[in-house]
């Protein structure tokens, strides 16, 4: 498989700044030299805790944000090979054709005076790919494939439940046929008796028109069957990657085993020896020195507090910490188990 | 799978839901704006103040210049059901009026003539006057007949009918705030859209001339403003000139209650999605963030309205605002300045009732609309 999108050593910084005259008081680091591949046509996991920089990550890819550093390659179609981060005014139109997002609350991504099919067809009529009746009919075909009766062409969101809003918002994203998929957490802000059929009809459409997904998550619960690969994120850096089924079962780096870990299953003990993470996420804003892992690691020693682990490379998956190589870490009890497709989260804390 | 998502279709909703459902934004707030009671009163007394203004040419019944000189400053006389004897008439009249000198006192007395009865009469023909210059007509809805007078709030010292000229001088005190308004709408929103949303040296020095504005009192610079205004204008000059003067002070608070809304949407995600479509800044601006700003933008320019009223009223109360031969209701208030004009002529301060009413129902309307501004909102 050829890589779609390639993020390599992206930097985000925002500057935090307070008092009247806007002085800039510190920076929170949201994206601190983040690397990982989309493979055409696979779904790639973006997963971490809240405030970990999965929607920076998400709307750098899309332009609304400027990396301060590194390189997005997206493999468009027309142009080939660009680098979003210096793309002019041009390439950014072109390769927006090919790629979409899906935002996480539908009720705020949805005008709320436009009718469905104005919604739905505005990226159509923007960029002049149709319009009048011919726009009409495909916006119809379009609610058709994500399951809304084309009777609700000329509704109002409000009229509309959670669930099928966010089948708007999909219906939107997938208008002009784009490549690539920018999922951010398209699930949590829905009803849980909703959250499987709209996994399930992202599924379909998949399957359909060869969509490549990047889906964030902040737990791995979704990620373990809807994803091929998974990128494991926390406080702006990525601290493992690999195909999801292999860090399901053997995971690399504490942080993963802990988020497991909090994946509610069937059959699964009660008494686990899986250490789950303790504490709180740290501020953003002034994170833990050396691994940003280390107050709340169970395997912790002096050199993590002092040292920043590198993103090493083991086979086909990567992992950032001292010690990958030495622990033997938990994954999921049993295989053949599967394992429901809840949403919980992982730990009360920072969600 | 797809059966799952089918389910979704089938789950209809039921015939009643149905229709509500398919409303839009504006007819949910139209709906919530019915509720509220005293809004409605409001609105009702306001458009039958605008729509009496509009045919104030056919209402009043009299021109607003037309004089009665041997009646000035005439009480009102009204009309009457019963006449002298208890009798009582279903069609009222009012009666004949004599002017004498009282040889005591020197002054004009009027004397009721109860034998000249002359009853109201619908349709009658008066002085000609047109409708926003394009129809013309001599028929005035009501009147009495020829050498009978009918002054509901009586005249003022130079003879001429108080209640026809309250109807010719809202023509003027209630459309010079909406003149006003709309300026100010005009200026304060697309100064609003284009500060909140790029920022920069351009909207440091509208905030800094918004802060300037805002720093003087009200009054002071309106009258000043107004003093400026050369006094061989034309009375429609002045007009436009003072709906001017009213809308300085306004557009800058509206433009900062926009540019605040327009900060916090420029990074809401449906803005966020729009540009992800390739949608570019002005249809972003137009069909994005405009539609979104409206309504509250509208509650602020109801509410600010009265405030314009009154100020073409005081404006024009103390000479500086509309002159004649126009006339407003501000300039009315004017003759009625001296202690003594009160206590003789009392009935010129009827104009001020109508302010206070024109006034009190913008409020309720604006409070209404606010409440009903966020129709999903309980
Ligand atoms: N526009 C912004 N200005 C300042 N800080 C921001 C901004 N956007 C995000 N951040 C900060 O960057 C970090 C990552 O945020 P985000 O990408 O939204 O996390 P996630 O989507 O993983 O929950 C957070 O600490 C957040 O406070
Ligand atoms: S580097 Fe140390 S603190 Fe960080 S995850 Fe590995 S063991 Fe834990
Ligand atoms: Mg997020």
């Amino acid at each position: 498989m050829t890589a779609l999108l390639e993020v390599r050593g992206v930097k985000k910084s925002f500057s935090l700044s307070s008092g009247i005259f806007g002085k800039t008081t510190g920076e929170v680091r949201a994206l601190d030299d983040v690397s990982f591949t989309v493979p055409a046509g696979s779904t790639v996991g973006l997963v971490g805790e809240s405030g970990c920089g999965k929607s920076t990550m998400g709307h750098t890819i899309m332009g609304g944000l400027q990396a301060d550093a590194g390189e997005i390659i997206f493999n468009d179609p027309e142009l080939g090979q660009v680098d979003l981060v210096k793309a002019d005014k041009y390439v950014r139109h072109k390769t927006r054709l090919n790629m979409q997002m899906i935002f996480q609350d539908p009720n705020s991504s949805l005008n709320p005076r436009m009718t469905l099919l104005d919604l739905i067809g505005e990226p159509l009529l923007i960029n002049r790919v149709l319009k009048g009746k011919a726009l009409e009919d495909r916006v119809a075909q379009l609610l058709e494939q994500v399951g809304l009766s084309t009777r609700y062409m000329r509704r109002y969101p409000h009229a509309l439940s959670g669930g099928q809003r966010q089948r708007v918002v999909i219906a939107r994203a997938l208008a002009l046929n784009p490549r690539l998929v920018v999922a951010d957490e398209p699930i949590s802000a829905l009803d849980v008796s909703i959250q499987a059929q709209t996994l399930n009809l992202m599924k379909d459409l998949q399957a359909e028109r060869q969509l490549t997904y990047l889906f964030v998550a902040h737990d791995l619960g979704v990620v373990n069957h809807f994803t091929d690969t998974t990128v494991v994120m926390y406080l702006g850096r990525v601290v493992e990657t690999g195909p999801t089924k292999a860090m399901f079962q053997r995971p690399l780096h504490p942080y993963s085993e802990a988020l497991i870990a909090s994946v509610p299953r069937i059959g699964a003990h009660k008494s686990g020896t899986k250490r789950a993470a303790v504490g709180e996420v740290p501020s953003a804003a002034n994170p833990p020195s050396g691994c940003h892992f280390h107050p709340r690691c169970p395997y912790a020693q002096d050199i993590c507090r002092a040292t920043v682990p590198d993103l090493r490379t083991v086979g086909d998956r990567s992992v950032r910490c001292h010690f990958a190589d030495e622990l033997n870490l938990a994954g999921i009890d049993s295989p053949a188990v599967p394992p429901i497709p809840s949403v919980a989260s992982i730990s009360e804390s920072g969600l | 799978m797809t059966d799952i998502a089918a389910d979704a279709i089938s789950a209809a909703p039921a015939a009643k839901a149905e229709r509500t459902t398919v409303l839009s934004v504006r007819q949910l707030t139209w709906r919530k704006f019915l509720r509220n009671k005293l809004a409605v009163v409001g609105l009702i007394i306001l458009v039958i103040m605008y729509l009496s203004a509009l045919l104030a040419g056919f209402i009043a019944p009299y021109g607003d210049r037309e004089t009665h000189g041997q009646f000035a400053r005439q009480a009102p006389h009204g009309l009457n059901f019963f006449d002298e004897t208890g009798a009582f008439h279903p069609v009222p009249f009012v009666y004949g009026l004599k002017r004498t000198l009282d040889p005591k006192t020197f002054q004009q007395v009027t004397t009721i003539v109860p034998e000249q009865k002359y009853p109201l009469q619908l349709f009658v023909k008066g002085q000609p006057y047109s409708i926003l210059g394009l129809i013309k007509s001599d028929i005035r809805l009501f009147g009495v007949e020829a050498p009978g007078k009918l002054f509901i709030f009586g005249t003022d010292t130079k003879g001429r009918d108080v209640f026809s000229r309250i109807l010719y001088g809202a023509q003027v005190s209630l459309t010079v705030g909406l003149v006003g308004v709309a300026l100010s709408l005009l200026i304060g929103v697309s100064m609003g859209l284009i500060t909140g949303y790029f920022g920069g040296w351009f909207d440091n020095v509208v905030q800094r001339v918004i802060e300037m504005t805002m720093a003087f009192p009200q009054i002071p610079l309106w009258l000043a403003l107004a003093a400026l205004i050369p006094p061989t204008w034309s009375s429609a000059q002045v007009y436009f000139a003072i709906s001017i003067v009213l809308s300085v002070l306004t557009w800058g608070s509206l433009a900062r209650q926009v540019r605040a809304m327009v900060l916090s949407l420029k990074t809401s995600d449906f803005v966020r999605a729009a540009k992800y479509s390739n949608a570019s800044t002005a249809r972003v601006m137009v069909k994005h963030l405009l539609p979104s700003t409206m309504s509250h933008v509208l509650v602020i320019a109801t509410l600010t309205i009265p405030s314009m009223i009154l100020g073409e009223t005081a404006l024009s109360f103390l000479g500086l605002g509309i002159k004649p031969p126009m006339t407003s209701w501000g300039l009315l208030l004017n003759e009625a300045q001296s202690v003594q004009v009160i206590i003789e002529l009392p009935w010129l301060l009827i104009p001020a009732i109508f302010v206070v009413l024109t006034i009190i129902s913008f409020n309720f309307v604006g409070d209404g609309m606010r409440d009903a501004a966020d129709p999903f909102s309980r």
